[in-house]
């Protein structure tokens, strides 16, 4: 291999992407433009979620009792009548997500010291939002039974009597929460987006800039020069792998400065990471490049490809131990799950390289080995 | 009667026209092995995969426990944490370790139980329970929490003492139902956002790459000599890409999901299956528009991809729309998989009919005409 040679590829690349004034844009604002956009949009707070209520007991208590619901940033109503909530067709036709059933006597027997059962119905369609709703619509619930309890207990034998305290709360659960006290959705979902961005740009640059070649027939110039097929890979790879570390250290700095994610870990050894893991997915761009003929099919493939492991593979919105072994097994085959571990790791949790090497070497060894069978598929007399 | 026989006559030839075109589009597609492979693997195989999809949800979830108090009452409660949400185990009480098991994820959270728990609970005093949370992943630290709390309500109920129990005190208990999905079983919902994800890609990508395809070779200018209009060569791109799509979603609905994986199909398949042709029109009209504004393959891989991943991954498949921040809601009525998410979910899980769904189809029709008027246009202009 002549280290010139790569050189002078790599350059010829790079004056073809500086001329393409749209392509490069679009390679750097691209990256970014993702970020900004899915940091605020793959949010997995809850909020503003539709609620109905239909109130048959209609008395103070009732109402109290279902404004606690209405009145938190995780519910609004929805503004449904409630012939429409009754029929469900507003979960139907999805203008509401939670239907809210209080039945009559609910304050009478409330006064009376009964127990009194409230129905939620839960849009079950989409899962996990419906979980999460749960989740608060039981806090809310648990929040109002403590207050009724104290009331009562309160008006029977006053307040300061320590079983009353027992009564109320039997026992309290101290939670706090590690690396992400307010529980806030950016604070996860920013720095992970660095996989997703990092799987879809530089494998799609990569592999259109060698499908081109192929399509257009300069490949045969390559051919039938003296270039070897491990100079024309690296002349490839190189441009890219610098345009999606660029890219990368950016999308670091926008997560830090403007989502305001606090970086916990070491920088060298965070960037030693985002090089290692543009590396792995240039090379499966390669991979990619060396199977297709067609730009379009480039195209689609890199972009649907990293969009299934980004949502599959990776455990971005799901931990991957919950899927099916199959699919645990699938995941080995893609660096992205690696990646994110990295991140969510050394990002937010500050684990350094003694912790995360397995990982880093993982992303190395799947660079090579892509690498490597891209090299082994790429022939420089091509049927196309 | 004559002249309405010869304008009939020309409207056979323009529609014969646009169908020698379409089947063009697929011999081409058929040729593009790569390509084509492609296609048969998002219908079939990745919604297999899709089935097997992480769930967001605790799944043996590793619990550190940490018991000072080490009674009776301290062991019940650590035995009420168990499978399949948590795996509790035994850490030692050493805040370094603990750290560092959090840190590294080995970890989601430590419970810690203080001395005197049990001492508290005798007298009557509200006992204490301390829980620390990994929350890196802001859902699934909001998931221990909330698990957690829920499973410890009833057990601090029975703990309270005997004689206190006795005393009527009111309840409200909150009877949760999961409606469309009672298990929330996961398959059911990530085989629909995937086979929406597919459909949204492939109906997007297709056309625009084969219309650049046809721009970077010149063979459009072959096109415009021949005695066709742009509108009919935009129209055979969208139908030929639709058709494709439209049967892919036969196969992908019919035989895999409800055949292989057992996803009940609530509502009417003809509804389904005709707003599905609608909304592949739609999005390849969206296709259409983009390459318009692409010189080259490369170019419109980036265009499209600003276009396509916003629209996949914030339309509602994936994430909880009404979450979003105000700006991202009003942009996303421009995604046509706003519209397509609330009619696949109405129809396939929630048995919706056309009433119910009529709203969101007539938007989508209306965004779907707008994009092909101005995809037209601009291609009308690009090349007179």
């Amino acid at each position: 291999m002549n280290f010139s040679r790569v050189l002078a590829l790599a350059g010829k690349e790079a004056r073809e992407v500086r001329r393409d004034r749209l392509y490069l844009l679009l390679a750097f604002a691209l990256p970014l433009i993702l970020l900004v956009v899915f940091a605020y949009g793959m949010t997995t707070d809850v909020e503003g979620v539709g609620l109905v209520v239909i109130d048959e007991d209609a008395t103070a208590a009732s109402r109290r009792y279902a404004d606690r619901f209405q009145s938190t940033r995780h519910f609004v109503p929805a503004g449904v009548d409630a012939a429409a909530a009754r029929g469900e067709t507003a979960l139907i036709d999805g203008r509401a997500r939670v239907i809210l059933w209080i039945g009559p006597h609910f304050e009478r027997d409330l006064n009376a010291g009964r127990t009194v059962d409230v129905l939620a119905q839960i849009d079950g369609a989409f899962t996990t939002a419906a979980r999460t709703i749960h989740g608060y619509l039981e806090a809310i619930n648990a929040q109002a039974n403590a207050e009724l309890r104290a009331e009562v207990l309160a008006a029977r034998r006053g307040a300061r009597s320590p079983a009353t305290a027992q009564l109320v709360e039997p026992v309290r659960l101290q939670t706090r929460f590690l690396y992400n006290p307010e529980l806030r959705s950016v604070v996860t979902v920013a720095p992970s987006l660095l996989m997703l961005v990092l799987l879809l740009v530089p494998p799609l640059l990569i592999a259109v800039s060698v499908v081109r070649e192929k399509e257009s027939g300069a490949i045969f110039n390559i051919a039938s020069s003296t270039v070897t097929r491990l100079e024309f890979l690296l002349g490839k790879l190189i441009p890219v792998v610098a345009i999606g570390v660029a890219n990368g250290l950016l999308l670091w700095l926008v997560v830090i400065l403007w989502f305001g994610v606090p970086f916990r870990g070491s920088v060298p050894q965070f960037a030693l990471a985002i090089v290692l893991y543009v590396l792995a997915t240039a090379s499966l761009g390669l991979l990619v490049s060396a199977a297709v003929r067609t730009q379009q099919a480039a195209i689609i493939i890199t972009t649907i490809a990293a969009v299934i492991v980004a949502i599959q593979f990776a455990g971005m919105f799901a931990p991957l131990e919950t899927a099916s072994p199959f699919n645990r097994a699938l995941a080995r085959l893609f660096p992205a799950a690696d990646f994110l571990a990295i991140v969510r790791g050394m990002y937010l949790r500050g684990a350094g390289i003694d912790v995360f090497w397995p990982e880093l070497l993982a992303l190395a060894v799947y660079a090579v080995l892509v690498l490597a069978l891209a090299y082994a598929l790429y022939h420089k007399r091509t049927a196309a | 009667m004559s002249q309405l026989a010869g304008r009939a006559r020309g409207a056979g030839r323009w529609l014969r026209q646009v169908a020698a075109l379409v089947v063009k589009e697929w011999r081409q597609l058929l040729r593009d092995t790569a390509l084509a492979g492609f296609v048969v693997f998002i219908f079939t195989v990745d919604i297999l995969i899709a089935a097997g999809a992480p769930a967001l949800d605790l799944q043996a979830a590793p619990i550190g426990l940490i018991d000072r108090d080490a009674s009776t009452a301290s062991r019940e409660l650590a035995g009420r944490l168990r499978a399949p949400y948590f795996d509790v185990r035994a850490v030692a009480d050493d805040e370094q370790q603990v750290a560092r098991a959090l840190e590294r994820g080995q970890l989601r959270a430590v419970l810690i139980v203080p001395h005197g728990f049990e001492r508290a609970l005798v007298r009557g005093e509200t006992a204490q329970v301390q829980l620390v949370v990994e929350a890196a992943d802001s859902n699934l630290g909001y998931l221990v929490a909330s698990y957690t709390e829920r499973i410890l309500a009833p057990l601090a109920a029975e703990f309270a003492s005997p004689g206190a129990t006795a005393e009527a005190l009111p309840e409200v208990r909150l009877q949760t139902r999961f409606r469309f999905n009672p298990a929330l079983t996961e398959a059911w919902y990530s085989t629909i956002s995937e086979l929406l994800t597919m459909l949204t890609v492939a109906s997007i990508l297709l056309p625009a790459a084969a219309l650049v395809r046809e721009k970077e070779r010149g063979t459009i200018e072959q096109l415009l000599v021949s005695p066709l209009s742009p509108l009919q060569i935009v129209l055979a791109k969208v139908l030929a890409m639709a058709g494709v799509v439209l049967i892919g979603s036969l196969v992908a609905v019919g035989l895999v999901m409800r055949v292989l994986l057992g996803v009940p199909i609530a509502g009417s398949a003809p509804l389904f299956f005709a707003l599905v042709a609608l909304y592949a029109m739609t999005a390849s009209g969206l296709g259409i528009v983009a390459a318009t504004y692409a010189r080259s393959s490369g170019q419109v891989g980036l265009i499209v991809l600003l276009l396509v991943m916003p629209i996949i991954m914030l339309s509602g498949t994936w994430n909880l729309r009404e979450s979003m921040p105000g700006w991202l809601q009003a942009a996303i009525y421009l995604s046509p998989l706003r519209y397509m998410v609330d009619i696949a979910y109405g129809v396939l899980l929630k048995g919706a009919g056309l009433a119910a769904v009529a709203k969101p189809a007539a938007l989508m029709v209306l965004l779907g005409l707008a994009f092909l008027a101005l995809g037209t246009a601009r291609f009308r202009r690009q090349f007179r």
